[in-house]
């Protein structure tokens, strides 16, 4: 039986394989950095509440390739912090050039997917 | 000794007039017109080889010429510097003065001007040059004479350049790191201190903040809404028939569309100097979509669209201006009994 | 509770065969400090190297950086080893000043900052400035990441503390004292003078984004009481490893450097009350307890008038400083926080990613992506070949001359958030 108050929008292959049991994840591999905050955005302008800050950690968006954010499962009243938070968010991931996680080695991505999902297993052992 | 290039119009380049705001750009070797003034306090340092002139008018419509020719004479001179100006507060001229000193930059070639605090080119060009500070009008040039002269003799010469304060330039907002003489935390409890005993103290990163406007409450029933479309795009009727501009707009234009459906594609244009503007005179409603709104109405979703579009140039526009067109737009559309506005931006 | 730092001035580390300490000369039985670094089984492999200011030698990927100190009776580092957790704060600790254990050896393929002992780097970071004791481990094939870090981490902290005994007994000292009464006696004294608290950030986030409090990991913490003199005795420990930068090695919460600079205008200027270690978390309500939490303390329980908030880290833990700075403020305490910059290469970006109007006073420690180049080196103590990435830049930033292009945040405590740092920046 899956958690059914939350959602975890992701790029991290690693996040499916780990949670993908207890959790809803929606993975997109394909998708960049950017493109994870924008669809979480767009989620949350339409009253999907932000659970983790999206620029959790504290690798730098030109560093780490991957994302995961927490969101609610069901849409409510927007909420105009979180979707100040989004905005601000992307206003500076804007100001870095992305990682290129074509260019990195089997083992970087690895890496940044297990930390990615560290952070992640502290968010969500802190939702209750 | 280094070598100047100077820039100035027609009328400090003594050509003439307003009648001669049309002059296209020549070139005399030596000083001419306000160059003179130049002369002598660059004197040890620097001598100015040529002088070029130019209508403010021809430059400000002909931007890409005024450039090549510049270029041109840069190429021919090569010059440690080009000092254009000072402009004042006269807006084209202080366009022409920051496009000159952006295109000489760009050649590598250092260039400072000299503006008003209130010239719209300060907020075009302070990035791409120093703009020292100097008086509103031609009285100012007294004064402004030996500020950029020090300042050009400074850069010529590699001398350490200060504080935008010290200096009297306009900042270009860019971040520069430097050593301190005592670490963070004791300029941390400095400042606290000062703070807390209500002394003057200077932040070191001064954050930009603009009032925050509480949105109002939603439209309870949208299908007896009356909604009006309102930009920030540089939407204008094709040609600019009202000379809106192209940044640091001060006026919008209420523009009446009829039985209009759409913005129709070589109708309408814009004229927003701060986006590439291709796929929004292909199809203006990408900018101002009134044809979505037509739709919406024609579906029922929304009462009646008014029929005008309400339109300015949002593009280094001052809080100060941007405020007030908002009160007069506002202001406009309450009379006309609108309840709701689409604002769209680029 | 009073606390004497007893600092020995070390001028010169040498390795020998015998632990010794003689006219500011620090001998460290190698072969014996290797044997203690092998008792842990998960080590497979312990080096031990010297980095003296001045020399051509770069340090990378480092992890941690500690001071050695010891007690004269009890556990420095107290919670870390062994099954006791001793109080802490009070008696006698010998302190190595002017040297330094560093941990070096990548746990991730692209972690870690450089310190480079001599060039253009060099001013950045207070690190070149030390006799580095350099520990390069590597651990047995079958350790994952966390057990990975918990054995780099403990090796740093065990070294450290087993050359802090070196100390132990020795006359010649400048003597330090850290008086810190209850809290009724602290609030109560120096009346005509502004109390006020600090409030230290710290990463709690997971892998390699983490920091322990007498040993336990801090995102089990909530904002907590904590006096200086338990920073001095190394009751909070570093566990990040990300952002060089901006991140607070071990040395940095030994050395606070706003304890210092509070300790050194206490009772002159103002009245330091307290301070507040606040844990940065990772979800959005934990950072609002937290922050709620933080002003609390600092406003009811500790009834303070003027605050310092440090930072740790990049992103989200904006939103904490901004936050607690704007509800101290709204409870009429004075703010003053201090941050690093992010504002891109060139400068010309918006420095933070959360600001809030109330941070009206604000102290820079640097615009982290500055960029910096560093020439090659005679000597590199770590794993170059192994990191393919350094943060602030990666091997690709390796020119074929050995020199290397690198953002300043890629330098270990580079724009320390603490404030142990010259660097600042301003608008041109």
């Amino acid at each position: 039986m899956k958690r059914s108050d939350c959602l975890i929008i992701t790029n991290n292959p690693m996040a499916v394989a780990l949670f993908g049991g207890t959790y809803d994840v929606r993975c997109n591999e394909k998708a960049s950095y950017r493109q994870i905050l924008v669809q979480v955005r767009d989620l949350v302008y339409i009253g999907h509440r932000l659970w983790n800050h999206p620029l959790y950690g504290s690798l730098r968006p030109h560093e780490t390739p991957y994302r995961s954010v927490i969101i609610s499962a069901v849409a409510g009243a927007p909420d105009s912090e979180d979707a100040l938070i989004m905005s601000e968010a992307l206003r500076v991931t804007d100001t870095f050039t992305p990682a290129d996680s074509a260019a990195m080695s089997e083992k970087i991505r690895h890496d940044y997917q297990l930390i990615d999902c560290e952070l992640l297993q502290s968010a969500l052992s802190a939702l209750n | 000794m280094k070598k100047v290039l100077f820039y100035t119009n027609q009328f400090f380049g003594q050509v003439g007039g307003e009648d001669m705001a049309y002059c296209q750009p020549e070139v005399t070797e030596g000083m001419r017109g306000s160059a003179n003034t130049f002369g002598a306090p660059l004197k040890d340092t620097a001598e100015i080889v040529a002088t070029v002139v130019c209508g403010d008018n021809f430059y400000a419509e002909n931007m890409e010429t005024g450039r090549a020719f510049l270029r041109e004479q840069i190429e021919k001179y090569h010059p440690d510097m080009v000092i254009a100006g000072p402009a004042f507060n006269a807006g084209r001229f202080g366009i022409a003065c920051g496009d000159v000193c952006k295109t000489a930059k760009e050649m590598g070639v250092e260039a400072i001007t000299g503006l008003y605090e209130e010239n719209p080119a300060v907020e075009m060009y302070k990035k791409d040059c120093y703009i020292l500070k100097v008086g509103k009008s031609a009285a100012g040039i007294r004064k402004a004479v030996p500020l950029m002269a020090g300042f050009a003799k400074k850069l010529l010469t590699g001398e350490k350049i200060g504080s935008p304060k010290e200096e009297q330039y306009y900042a270009k907002g860019q971040r520069v790191n430097l050593f301190r003489e005592k670490n963070g935390a004791e300029r941390a409890v400095d400042m606290l201190l000062a703070k807390v005993n209500g002394q003057p103290y200077e932040t070191e990163l001064e954050i930009s903040t603009y009032e925050k406007v509480e949105p109002s409450t939603p439209i309870a029933d949208l299908s007896k809404a009356k909604i009006a479309l309102c930009t920030t795009g540089g939407i204008v009727p094709f040609g600019n028939p009202d000379h809106m501009v192209a940044a640091t707009a001060k006026f919008w234009k209420d523009y009446a569309l009829g039985d209009a459906q759409r913005l129709e594609q070589g109708q309408w244009e814009s004229v927003h100097a701060g986006f590439d503007p291709v796929y929004a005179n292909e199809d203006p409603n990408r900018v101002a979509p009134y044809d979505m709104l037509k739709i919406l109405e024609k579906e029922g979703v929304i009462g009646s669209v008014h029929p005008f579009l309400a339109s300015t140039t949002g593009n280094s526009t001052s809080v100060a201006d941007a405020t007030r067109m908002g009160q007069e737009i506002a202001r406009r559309l309450l009379d006309a009994g609108v309840n709701g506005v689409l604002l769209t931006s680029t | 509770m009073d606390l004497e730092l007893r600092n020995i001035q070390i001028r010169d580390v040498v390795l020998g065969e015998e632990n010794r300490l003689s006219d500011g000369v620090l001998t460290v039985d190698a072969a014996a400090l290797q044997a203690l670094l092998l008792e842990d089984p998960r080590v497979k492999s312990a080096r031990i190297d010297l980095a003296k200011p001045g020399e051509s030698c770069r340090i990378l990927p480092v992890k941690d950086v500690i001071e050695p100190r010891a007690k004269e009776t009890g556990d420095i580092f107290p919670g870390v080893f062994g099954t006791e957790v001793p109080e802490v704060g009070s008696g006698v600790t010998y302190v190595l000043k002017g040297c330094a254990v560093v941990t070096t050896g990548p746990i991730v393929g692209f972690q870690e900052g450089l310190i480079d002992m001599s060039g253009p780097a060099a001013p950045y970071t207070l690190f070149s400035k030390l006799n580095n004791i350099v520990l390069h481990l590597t651990k047995r094939e079958d350790i994952d990441p966390h057990e990975h870090e918990e054995v780099v981490r403990k090796a740093g902290l065990k070294a450290a503390a087993w050359i802090g005994k070196i100390a132990v007994g020795c006359a010649e000292y400048e003597s330090e004292i850290y008086h810190w009464p209850s809290l009724g006696e602290r609030t109560a004294q120096y009346p005509g003078l502004p109390k006020v608290a600090y409030v230290c950030n710290c990463m709690a986030q997971g892998l390699l984004h983490d920091t322990y409090f007498y040993g336990r990991d801090a995102k089990q913490l909530v904002p907590t009481l904590v006096s200086p003199n338990e920073f001095c005795d190394g009751a909070i420990v570093s566990g990040n490893c990300v952002s060089p930068g901006s991140k607070t090695t071990t040395y940095h919460h030994l050395n606070n450097a706003v304890i210092k600079a509070l300790m050194a205008r206490h009772g002159k200027d103002l009245n330091f009350v307290g301070i507040v270690l606040n844990p940065l978390m990772v979800t959005l309500k934990e950072k609002q307890r937290d922050i709620m939490l933080s002003v609390h303390l600092v406003t009811e329980e500790l009834g303070a008038e003027a605050a310092i908030i440090s930072q740790e880290g990049f992103g989200n833990p904006t939103t904490d400083l901004m936050h607690v700075c704007r509800g101290l403020e709204k409870r009429g305490v004075k703010t003053v926080i201090i941050t690093n910059e992010d504002a891109g290469t060139d400068g010309m970006s918006e420095s933070l990613p959360d600001v809030v109007t109330e941070a009206n006073a604000i102290v820079s420690t640097g615009n982290s992506n500055a960029t910096i180049l560093l020439p090659h080196m005679d000597r590199v103590l770590g794993e170059l070949k192994e990191v393919e990435r350094v943060t602030g830049g990666n091997v690709d930033s390796i020119r074929p001359d050995g020199t290397l292009l690198l953002e300043i945040h890629g330098i270990m405590g580079g724009h320390n958030l603490q404030g142990n740092t010259y660097l600042s920046a301003t608008t041109v």
